[in-house]
């Protein structure tokens, strides 16, 4: 899988193209609108990040051009202006998704994964760890091939957590997958508390393992390590 | 008061003594040319009575015209005229006004006491006609001046409410110049430009602040990311619990501040309407589904929720927007409640009602929505700053209310 990130923040350009290694992804970097609009012309790429703010140009120019040129990549929008008539425009335009800073790696690597799907998938697309399966399209997660009843919400929790294996993902950024940021509600945290029980209560019920470890005054890792 | 009726008060009022001294002297100065008049009459009779007596003829007393005695040498009287009434004893017996003048005249060695009166009656007609005549004119020369007045005076202002409504109008969303009407008057269009230069340097100053605005927020959101992304890194790395909590607690706080920073953000963009494509949004479905939403993140602390529809409430907003608002007030009332508590939302037609339970504050209608006014740590204090910000760019009156629940009403207002 081969990434481009387009970023002309030295820091976050580091630390997001070590992450998508460490993922697995090949990636590779642009940090002007020409050097990126150079490498899209000579490789192909399945995902482009792109930031809207380059200090050559706007990243809206590049991915007209993009959907202009019928590129295959599946393009997720990086942008720190929370500008909601950016992000209409940018799905508009056919950016697949839109991600505003701040964001976590486990988020944008799950939003990724999803794009991934939508583009190379079209169908069966099944997520494996162990005994557990998931059937994204269906929304049915099965233990040992037996096919548990879950709500949408454990369902999109147990998907994340298998996404972001052995990885310690904070309360907040669980809550933020799941819900967004619409509510200001900072202050409660059970509800993820119940989802995980329940979620926990039905894998154990058909046999599976508890994969999913409190890690105290952080929040949660999923993994057998 | 308005200059217009300022000015034209004092030019009726002018008017109006210039009208009445103006009369006077007229009527007085007439009086005096018509009694001299009369005057002289009685002298050239007198000179012609004299004469027809020197000259033998006789002549016979005419009451009241003319009297004629024979008086004593020693008699003597002041020759003068006086203003007499006189009963008319062929008329109606009515007294009526003469000029008498009174004479001793020495013709051919008699002495006559010579009494000669003319009638004041056809002069005091004659006055009064010209009077009337002449103030008929005067009242209708200051009449027609004063409407010429009236007329002036509101076309030349015309010009300058114009331009004021213009400038009433005006707005800095439009972001363009504002644009005035020229003007006859060499002073309004002084002002005019004035203004225009003014707002001009204005548009300049608010384009600044808002760029500004954008590009420090979107200058403070990159490292904000590279800071939470470093400190969850951080969480991946065997590290003691301790360092651990630190780190979490760290990035909560930057959390914050990148939220803080967002709603900022966003309060400036719903002020300068950066939000576009406004439809009839029907908040009755809206929050049922927002409710929803909360009801799951809720659970745990078991708050109630109860809708009552009793009518309809659109709101012509951009469905972010409406999003943001219900969002907003939804979460006040959840996060000011009490475990247990309930949240009672109620619609009645072009109103809506949100109530809940929840401790008392020190907070009232006017200081609730102002921004960082929080009643307790948690919170920003900018989410029903927000929620103002949108009512009042949107045609929405909202109101808070408390007794022993919290209720913010919104209504139409119908005006923006």
């Amino acid at each position: 899988m081969k990434v481009l990130l387009v970023e002309d923040e030295p820091d976050l350009r580091t630390i997001v193209s070590s992450y998508l290694l460490k993922e697995g992804f090949i990636c590779e970097v642009a940090e002007t609108y020409l050097k990126a609009l150079r490498k899209i012309s000579f490789y192909p790429y399945d995902i482009i990040l792109l930031d809207i703010t380059l200090p050559d140009g706007n990243g809206m120019d590049l991915l007209k051009i993009i959907k202009g040129d019928n590129l295959k990549a599946g393009i997720i929008i990086i942008s720190a202006k929370n500008s909601l008539d950016d992000k209409i425009s940018g799905l508009d335009i056919g950016a697949d998704d839109y991600i505003t800073k701040p964001f976590q790696l486990s988020e944008l690597n799950a939003r990724i994964k999803a794009v991934l799907r939508r583009h190379q998938f079209n169908g069966s697309d099944k997520v494996q760890f162990n005994e557990i399966s998931i059937d994204i399209n269906g929304k049915i997660i099965r233990i040992n091939n037996e096919p548990i009843e879950s709500t949408r919400k454990e369902f999109d929790l147990l998907l994340f957590f298998i996404l972001n294996k052995n990885r310690v993902l904070t309360k907040e950024t669980i809550a933020e997958h799941l819900w967004g940021d619409n509510f200001d509600l900072a202050d409660n945290f059970d509800f993820i508390y119940t989802h995980l029980n329940n979620l926990r209560r039905k894998i154990k019920a058909k046999g599976g393992s508890d994969y999913i470890k409190n890690v105290y005054g952080m929040g949660y890792k999923f993994g057998d390590q | 008061m308005k200059f217009v009726t300022l000015v034209n008060r004092n030019y009726v009022i002018a008017s109006a003594i210039i009208f009445v001294i103006a009369s006077g002297a007229a009527f007085y100065i007439l009086q005096i040319l018509l009694i001299e008049r009369v005057k002289e009459e009685i002298l050239d009779y007198e000179q012609m009575v004299i004469y027809e007596l020197e000259s033998g003829s006789t002549m016979n007393t005419l009451y009241p015209i003319i009297e004629l005695n024979i008086v004593d040498e020693s008699y003597s009287v002041e020759n003068s005229f006086t203003k007499v009434f006189i009963e008319d004893k062929y008329d109606d017996g009515e007294a009526e006004p003469f000029m008498e003048f009174v004479d001793v005249v020495d013709i051919c060695g008699l002495n006559y006491k010579l009494t000669i009166r003319r009638s004041l009656v056809e002069y005091d007609e004659l006055l009064l006609s010209i009077s009337i005549l002449l103030i008929s004119v005067l009242s209708l020369v200051t009449l027609l001046a004063v409407w010429i007045n009236f007329r002036l005076n509101a076309s030349v202002w015309m010009q300058f409410t114009q331009n004021l409504d213009i400038i009433r109008r005006f707005s800095f969303r439009d972001s363009k110049g504002i644009e005035l009407k020229k003007t006859s008057i060499h002073e309004f269009n002084d002002l005019n430009n004035a203004v225009v230069e003014l707002t001009n340097k204005l548009l300049v100053d608010y384009e600044a602040i808002k760029k500004f605005t954008e590009n420090a927020s979107h200058e403070f959101q990159t490292p904000i990311a590279v800071i939470l992304i470093n400190l969850d890194e951080m969480l991946q790395e065997k590290i003691s619990p301790g360092m651990a909590e630190l780190i979490v607690s760290t990035q909560q706080s930057v959390k914050r501040l990148s939220d803080l920073n967002r709603n900022l953000l966003l309060l400036t963009q719903i002020e300068n309407q950066q939000f576009g494509s406004i439809e009839s949004i029907h908040m009755n479905d809206l929050t049922e589904r927002k409710v929803k939403e909360l009801e799951a993140l809720t659970k745990s602390r078991n708050i109630q929720f109860v809708i009552e529809h009793s009518g309809h409430f659109y709101i012509n907003i951009s469905s972010v927007l409406a999003d943001i608002l219900i969002n907003n007030l939804l979460s006040n009332a959840v996060m000011h409640n009490y475990p247990g508590g309930e949240v009672r939302i109620e619609f009645y037609e072009g109103i809506l009602k949100i109530s809940n339970t929840g401790e008392d504050n020190q907070l009232t209608n006017a200081t609730i929505f102002n921004r960082f006014t929080k009643s307790n740590s948690q919170s920003y204090g900018l989410g029903l700053a927000i929620v103002k910000q949108i009512c009042d760019t949107h045609g929405i009156e909202i109101s808070y209310v408390k007794n022993n629940l919290h209720t913010f009403i919104l209504s139409r207002s119908d005006k923006l």
